[in-house]
């Protein structure tokens, strides 16, 4: 538990009547840290970032912000600003209004340095000269940035923001994505963000919180998440995963994957020995199989799915169905259905433990 | 937010659910006047009917009316004329609303406010410009005698009726229209590409999928109808009817409990479709279904069908106002035909006249900001009672005025609150009888509107008044104006309520012209009329602007 934590939950529990939304969840987030949640529809990511907004109360447990426990606290009271996923923009008041809206009900903010205050918000979104406009003359991308720009004005503690992004097209989440990123960066800013897209979580977050069924699956790093998961569920979830169950045995030099399923199927693994005579599942992406044609492994194509960057192959070596992205098509001939293909098998790979079956 | 946490562990968990205090004493207040000015009163014609509060419980009042024959005349002449008037309207909104609905020239247009002309004046209005027209000295009727050497006369039950087809039109076309304009046009355009000729079309799809919003409709004309007031009193030539008998036992003899009698038996059906309404039909519009674009055209054929009724509807509609208007202007209409300006020199009238605009505004006032401070906190606050309060506004929209005046005069004459006469009571009259408008556009607006604007202003710091204020109370101008305009509008023409509370020194001008017509002063009637409609087009001309402007200032 670092010291630094600006926002710790501590042992959430949370019922929506007979219902366990949220099971025992424990958290710090540290100042500057951009932290997601992500899992399935229905998993608890939003009702979680409400227990900290305050538009929840756990049952159980306790949440600590800047060391000062809030949980009591209404909304109004808590220094956490949350940008709604439908913005939330009130529609009788102008942009300016918007932003002003928060600044005018503190008291320790006086009038005169409002103006200034609201037009470096609007700065800082880049939206500076539109401060006369209603909600409704705005772009999606726009109203954004003036919740954005709502909350930031305030100097929360939290910017907590639920699936933010959902409601703008592909080019605009990118660009909105990389902006949020900067102004954490620029202002220091500690986020807590919701997202059901695993692409993005992967690659705005510093960390993230896997959640399933109100349970807390994983805490970590993107890249440790994705190539480290702790369990079945986080591998299929984060990324696309080809997850082989078997046995490791020992040979002259070295270690030997044997599937459970098709026991032909055996590749060597360059892993340490402590392995030798044990059972788990490996877990091999399908951009860590490769395409090689001289290979022994020979699998019939069973479908190809033009990706442009991308071929993804769902192939079948030895009765185990495996999927495979081949990169850079350019070069290499595109396989058809009923095609063989060679593959190429990594020799290091994330193993996760029989003993440790998916929580819950 | 009020979510069920199973199992708080931590008492102040339940803290928050708790609904704010002020929240709390408003809606204990709102259900205080709810009860002394909706069921109070109601309750008090129902018991007064039993004889108790003037002594025991007797059943003498119900069989004197089943012994004696004008009672059981009364009753038989308004079910009759209300009948009749229904099935009238029916038949001719439905065309009309067609026509409305499914052309898309200036005329339409021009029928369509022809159509909802009539709401703007008093509901007796069409009492006035028929005998104009058909009276003893009608236009007419004169016309008629010198070339045929016949009597005619409009008083009776025949009167009624084709006053209250024209009075109560407006209703009905009103509620029609709103469905059929909502019928998405692809349901009509694919039956008739599957080989449905217009009419079968309409005949299957149309009017099927209007059917609710038709028996609504007729429903709510036939309970109006039937509460009927006015016109039998002006036009019915002394026919017994039942609202207009109840007003005169009151008047005239103070035999408030045989008037009560009579208002239960109005009572009955208002209940009976008010009810019926509110359970059974709710969320059964199956025309709602957006539309997707402009309604379907109607082919030649069928075009000149309908604009032949609309057109005879519309004329009709118009000339009734044109009498009106013309008999304002002269000495005596088909009798003395210079014009004068004599009939508008009446102080008593003008007083009248302000003292309606005064009692309107406040009514109007209070129905809707009750309205959507209620509607409010049905939508969105754990407050008790809410179903009953909402249930109880919707009930004083339903209660016949009659009704209403009865039970006002049974409760507010004498102890302990002696308020007949003042005009307070007639703008909680007003005000109560319509607090369900303003009330149920306050919920279907918050409906509208994401709760995620009042925990976005929770967020940014605003507690839950300052929220209230600053974001409910801007975004509900709309529902607000809406009830505030419809409130105003009726409260300037409504007379069978309130003629039951008023006194010499604070009459209104819907009574006070009912009075004249009743007299046959033709044409101070008229003049009083006339300016009582221009009154009411302006202010809602006016309020109209208002609202368009705010509804642009807070567009989603
Ligand atoms: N106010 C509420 N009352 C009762 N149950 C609720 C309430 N809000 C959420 N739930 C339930 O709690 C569970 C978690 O919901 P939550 O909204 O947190 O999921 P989520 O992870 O945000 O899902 P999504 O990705 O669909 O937004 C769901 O089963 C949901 O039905
Ligand atoms: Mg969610």
């Amino acid at each position: 538990m670092s010291e630094q934590a600006i926002l710790r939950l501590q042992g959430i529990e949370k019922f929506f009547g007979e219902e366990h939304v949220l099971k025992n969840i424990s958290l710090d987030v540290e100042e500057g840290e951009l932290i997601t949640f992500i899992g399935p529809s229905g998993s608890g990511k939003t009702t979680l970032l409400r227990v900290i907004g305050g538009f929840h109360e756990q049952t159980e447990g306790a949440v600590i912000l800047d060391g000062e426990t809030i949980d009591q606290l209404p909304p109004e009271k808590r220094t956490t600003g949350m940008v709604f996923q439908n913005y939330a923009l009130f529609p009788h008041m102008s942009v300016y209004d918007n932003v002003a809206y928060g600044l005018k009900l503190k008291k320790d903010v006086p009038a005169e340095e409002r103006d200034s205050l609201i037009k470096d918000a609007l700065k800082q979104v880049q939206l500076d000269g539109y401060e006369a406009r209603k909600p409704s003359e705005l772009s999606g991308g726009q109203q954004q940035r003036v919740a954005i720009a709502r909350c930031l004005v305030l100097k929360p503690k939290v910017l907590l923001l639920d699936e933010p992004l959902s409601n703008l097209d592909a080019n605009l989440r990118l660009i909105m994505r990389d902006e949020i990123r900067r102004l954490k960066e620029e202002l220091n800013l500690t986020i807590v963000f919701v997202t059901h897209d695993q692409e993005e979580a992967l690659s705005i977050s510093d960390r993230v919180l896997v959640l399933k069924d109100g349970e807390v699956q994983q805490l970590d790093a993107p890249p440790a998440v994705y190539q480290h998961p702790e369990n079945e569920f986080v591998a299929e979830f984060v990324g696309h995963a080809n997850l082989i169950e078997g046995s490791f045995t020992g040979k002259e030099d070295g270690i030997v994957f044997q599937s459970d399923v098709s026991p032909e199927l055996t590749f060597p693994l360059n892993i340490g020995g402590d392995w030798k005579g044990k059972k788990g599942t490996v877990l091999l992406r399908p951009e860590m199989i490769t395409v090689d044609e001289d290979s022994p492994y020979q699998a019939e194509v069973k479908k190809a799915v033009y990706h442009g960057n991308s071929v993804r192959y769902h192939v079948d070596l030895f009765g185990e169905p495996l999927y495979i992205d081949a990169l850079n098509p350019l070069s290499a001939k595109i396989h058809r259905r009923g095609d063989k293909v060679g593959l190429g098998f990594p020799d290091r790979v994330h193993i996760i433990p029989e003993d440790l079956p998916v929580k819950s | 937010m009020s979510d069920n946490t199973a199992g708080s562990v931590n008492s102040p968990a339940k803290k928050k659910e708790r609904v704010e205090k002020g929240f709390l004493a408003a809606t204990w207040g709102i259900a205080a006047l709810l009860f002394l000015f909706i069921l109070a009163p109601v309750l008090a014609v129902l018991l007064q009917s039993f004889g108790i509060g003037a002594g025991a419980f007797t059943l003498e009042h119900y069989e004197r009316f089943f012994t004696h024959a004008n009672y059981l005349q009364s009753l038989f002449n308004s079910i009759a004329a209300a009948s009749i008037s229904t099935f009238v309207i029916v038949c001719l909104s439905i065309p009309f609303a067609l026509y409305v609905t499914r052309t898309s020239t200036w005329l339409s247009s021009v029928y369509r406010g022809i159509g909802l002309l009539p709401l703007v004046a008093p509901p007796f209005i069409f009492s006035l410009s028929l005998i104009i027209l058909f009276g003893r000295r009608g236009v007419v009727t004169q016309v008629f005698n010198d070339v045929t050497g016949l009597e005619i006369s409009i008083y009776g039950f025949w009167g009624v009726v084709i006053a209250q087809v024209l009075g109560y039109f407006p209703v009905a076309y009103m509620m029609i229209e709103s469905s059929m304009r909502n019928i998405n046009p692809s349901v009509e355009q694919a039956s008739q590409d599957l080989g449905a000729g217009q009419g079968r079309t309409l005949g299957k799809i149309t009017l099927p999928l209007a059917g609710t919003a038709i028996l609504k409709a007729g429903l709510i004309v036939f309970v109006m109808a039937l509460a009927d007031f006015s016109n039998p009193l002006i036009i019915g030539g002394g026919e017994n009817f039942l609202a207009s008998d109840a007003f005169l036992l009151v008047t005239g003899q103070q035999n408030l409990e045989m008037a009560a009698v009579l208002g239960v038996f109005l009572i009955i059906p208002s209940l009976l479709v008010f009810l019926f309404q509110t359970y059974l039909l709710k969320g059964h519009d199956t025309a709602t279904s957006q539309s997707g674009g402009a309604n379907n055209p109607l082919n030649p054929r069928m075009k000149r069908l309908m604009f032949g009724i609309s057109t005879l509807v519309a004329l009709f509609i118009v000339v009734m106002f044109i009498m009106v208007v013309l008999s304002a202007f002269v000495q005596i209409i088909g009798v003395n035909n210079t014009f004068t300006l004599d009939h508008f020199a009446d102080q008593s009238g003008f007083d009248f006249l302000w003292n309606s605009v005064v009692v309107s505004f406040f009514a109007a006032l209070i129905a809707s900001g009750i309205g959507i401070l209620q509607g409010y906190m049905t939508a969105r606050k754990n407050v008790p009672m809410k179903k009953l309060m909402e249930f109880t506004a919707l009930f004083g929209l339903a209660v016949p005025g009659t009704v209403m005046g009865i039970g006002y005069v049974l409760i507010f004459n004498g102890a302990p609150f002696y308020l007949t006469g003042t005009i307070f009571l007639l703008v909680m009259n007003m005000a109560f009888r319509k607090v369900g408008v303003g009330l149920e556009a306050g919920i279907s607006k918050m409906q509208q509107i994401d709760p995620s604007l009042e925990q976005a202003s929770q967020d940014l710091g605003a507690g839950p008044y300052k929220t209230f204020g600053r974001i409910v109370v801007p975004l509900l101008t709309p529902a607000f104006m809406a009830g505030f305009v419809y409130t105003f509008m009726t409260a300037m023409v409504s007379v069978s309520s309130v003629i039951f509370i008023i006194s010499p020194g604070t009459n209104l001008a819907a009574p006070y012209i009912l009075n004249l017509a009743d007299q046959a002063a033709v044409g101070r009637a008229s003049a009083m009329s006339f300016i009582l409609i221009v009154i009411v087009i302006c202010c809602m001309g006016l309020l109209k602007l208002m609202e368009r402007k705010w509804s642009i200032n807070s567009k989603l």
